[in-house]
Parts: structure tokens; sequence; C-alpha cells
């Protein structure tokens, strides 16, 4: 077995095709302990997007099944009612939804953010936000999911440099480049877009920034 | 990960920091993934640690509930 500075290369760890010695693991479970919730709430978010996504492409489409909690909601600004057509994301602390209504030019779309109404956020900006609007609930809805997307992409960075912070300042000098690494490729891994591809595998396209990998997975 | 995420870095902030973005979410009663939006969407500035961690300053988690209190 491999050895680094005199230790065993004995630990594998998800997403990362190397081993840790154990220091090296030592010091990834204790980065990892900091960020783990963020990396489910990734990976989870992740999992919703790539499920509106084949539903955006299924011949019933996203306006087929409603799967929100409420069936109306009213926006101040701008001041509308909203019928909630379909359930995009669902947060902690609130929901995002496409929701439909009709006004002068026929029926329109919008992309509605929920947060809690006693939040002090909600109490400063509202509860109700619209977040984008548009007449083609597939486009708009697609359009929204790559800016999530992006969204995510930006949270897996910086929970990888908050994790990077904890290695460095427990490095005691050694070279922590693999226990960088392995973290970072587990947010990639978790924020990476995922298409089944049939016989219990599915395919997580990495982005141009991860190096334009493809990595096939065995479905669990 | 290499985003490039300069851009959402309006302007540098004096503060040297400040809670993490997940914790400033949480006082905001909003999740992370609301308040890593708001940034991108350029309505909320952020600090960043020598170590390249986002933190909200202080001033700009005032600013984000003054609003409320302007407003009524």
């Amino acid at each position: 077995m491999l050895k680094r500075s005199g230790e065993l290369c004995r630990y594998c760890v998800p997403g990362f095709a190397g081993r840790l010695t154990e220091s090296e693991h030592n010091l990834y479970l204790e980065a990892l302990s900091a960020v783990k919730k963020q990396l489910l709430e990734l990976s989870d978010f992740s999992h919703q997007l790539d499920r509106v996504a084949e539903l955006c492409e299924s011949a019933s489409g996203i306006t087929a099944s409603r799967n929100g909690a409420e069936s109306v909601l009213t926006t101040p600004k701008p001041p509308a009612s909203w019928k909630v057509v379909n359930q995009i994301l669902k947060l902690e602390l609130g929901s995002i939804l496409l929701c439909s209504h009709e006004d002068g030019d026929g029926k329109g779309y919008a992309i509605v953010q929920r947060f809690l109404p006693q939040s002090l956020y909600a109490k400063a900006h509202g509860a109700i936000v619209v977040q984008a609007q548009g007449k083609d609930p597939t486009i708009l809805v697609q359009d929204y999911i790559e800016r999530v997307r992006h969204t995510l992409r930006f949270m897996a960075s910086d929970a990888v440099a908050r994790a990077q912070e904890i290695i460095w300042k427990n490095s005691n000098d050694r070279d922590v480049s693999r226990v960088v690494r392995a973290i970072s490729d587990q947010f990639n891994e978790a924020v990476a877009e995922k298409i089944e591809t049939g016989h219990n595998t599915r395919m997580s396209i990495l982005t141009e920034n991860q190096n334009n990998r493809v990595r096939f997975t065995r479905r669990m | 990960m290499n985003e490039n995420q300069d851009e959402t870095i309006r302007s540098p902030e004096r503060e040297d920091d400040g809670p993490s973005i997940p914790d400033a979410a949480a006082r905001l009663g909003i999740d992370a993934f609301s308040l890593y939006a708001l940034i991108q969407q350029g309505d909320a500035n952020p600090g960043r640690s020598s170590g390249g961690r986002l933190f909200l300053p202080k001033s700009e988690m005032e600013r984000l509930l003054k609003r409320s209190t302007e407003k009524s």
C-alpha cells in the first residue's frame, strides 16, 4: 500500500479517487463536519432541480402536475393573485414555486419565492417575492433552473473556502492539498447536474470549471 | 471550485469579519441559498476573509434589516 510521510494511504472518502493517510483523514473529517449541512443541502437541491428539469422535458410538461402547498398567493409587487402550478424547490425555510395568473395579454407565469412570514427578512422585504416572469412556463423554469445551479456552485465554492480555512489552520505546515481536493471534489459532485442513463446508472455532468469531466455512477 | 465569484463582491468592506453566510442567513430567518442568491443579484454585499471565505459584515446585516424600519 502507498505510503506518504511515513503513513499508509488507506482511507477512501466519497467523491475522491485518491486515498488519504490517517492524519489527512482526521483533518478531512474535522473540516467536513463544519460544512456537512451545506453539502447535504446542495445535494438535495441539486436532486430537486434534476427532477424539475426532467419534468420540463417530459411529455406532460411542468404545468401538468401540481405539488405546491397552497393554491393561491398574493404578491404586492407586482400586485397580483397567483395560482400555484408546481413546486420548483423546497427549502428549509420557504419554497420556490411556479405560479400562473390571467392578465390582459392572456396567461402569464412567474417564479415566486415564499419566505417564512415571521422571519426578519420577510418583515423587511415581504414574505412573497416574484423572482422572474414570462409567458412560456417551460422556458421560464429552465432559465430559473440554470440561475439556481449557478447559485449552488457559488454556495459550494464558499463552503470549500470555509473548509479550506479550517484545514490550513490545523495543517501544522503539512501538505494538505489532497485534503482540500477531497472536500472540493465532494462539493463538485453534489452540485453536478445528473442525467439518468438507464441500466441503474446516472451521468454527472460537471461544468467547464470542473474540468469538463463526465462521471458515471451507479444509482443507489 | 473555481467559479469566478469576484463579480458578486460589489464593494470592499471595511470590516474585517462577520458571520458566515449560512450564519447570517439564519439570523435573517432565511435559507443560506436565499442569501447567496441575494449576493449574486447584488442585493447584499459580503466581505471576503483573507482565506477567501465570504462573510456578512455587521453594517450590511443592519442595512438589510433597516429597510424594514424605513418601510413600516
